[in-house]
């Protein structure tokens, strides 16, 4: 009876993590590589649309994905729409969404910073060094 | 580094306004010569025009550029108007017909900005800025 009661509660417990919807706070958390200093920021510009490829984030522009590398405090998750990253402003980007984002292109060996969680599968990619502020989209 | 289109023409020029507008550059100025407290302007693809004064000329934006050396220029804006931002990068820094450098880096704030000067830009292209058409 004991562990009937402990299979009883697990049962539960499963049931409000599966029955949640979009935007619960138990939407599987997804990291996003960050770069560490906010000080100078390379300043060109690129415009595309937010993908995720496995364990990447990137912003497909004009001549491809580029794996994006956010500024410090940075955080992602995944909902039903897909994976949604929020900056420590607010700012958030969700996948398939068009957006244009400051910074410069990078690859991991000249990044021009210490990298945290940056996935193995990504780090052969070209990189986009995020910049801390975004000029807004023409409409 | 970009490269002309085929069938176009090389010119000295930068533009430095939307409309666009060129301007003839018929002198280069070095970093030695762009001194602490110098005007000089610029225009960005995003800020457009906009002038300040040299701050340092000796600056390393590391968080910027991998292992920068201090050869950097930085440029304030004391009325708070933009001088960087996404999109600037590349575009020319000048004073009247002189070539001063490129854009580099957005300083932490939109009212500086940083960029390569003259000689360091030709040393790091292997390139010599046209002062005649």
């Amino acid at each position: 009876m004991r562990s009937l009661g402990r299979v009883s509660v697990v049962l539960s417990c499963w049931l409000v993590t599966a029955c949640a919807g979009p935007g619960a706070s138990s939407t599987p958390s997804f990291e996003v590589p960050t770069y560490a200093d906010v000080g100078a920021a390379p300043a060109a510009l690129i415009t595309g649309t937010l993908e995720r490829d496995g364990a990447c984030v990137t912003v497909r522009g004009p001549s491809g994905p580029r794996v994006l590398v956010w500024p410090p405090g940075t955080t992602a998750r995944l909902d039903t729409a897909g994976v949604i990253v929020t900056e420590v402003d607010g700012s958030q980007y969700r996948e398939h969404g068009l957006y244009a984002f400051s910074g410069g292109e990078y690859t991991v060996a000249d990044f021009p910073q210490a990298i945290a969680g940056l996935a193995n599968g990504c780090r052969s990619s070209q990189l986009w060094y995020v910049g801390p502020e975004h000029p807004a989209l023409s409409p | 580094m970009m490269l002309p289109s085929p069938g176009a023409t090389v010119r000295n020029w930068v533009q430095d306004s939307f409309t666009p507008t060129a301007r003839s550059i018929t002198s280069r100025v070095f970093r030695v010569n762009q001194t602490v407290g110098s005007t000089v302007c610029h225009f960005g693809g995003s800020t457009g025009y906009g002038c300040g004064q040299i701050t340092t000329n000796t600056l390393a934006p590391t968080s910027c550029i991998s292992h920068a050396k201090p050869i950097y220029v930085q440029v304030h804006n004391a009325n708070g108007q933009d001088l960087s931002t996404g999109g600037d990068s590349g575009g020319p820094w000048f004073w009247l017909q002189q070539a001063w450098g490129l854009m580099n880096c957005y300083a932490g704030n939109q009212i500086d900005g940083i960029y390569t000067p003259e000689d360091e830009l030709e040393i790091s292209l292997n390139i010599t800025v046209m002062t005649a058409p």
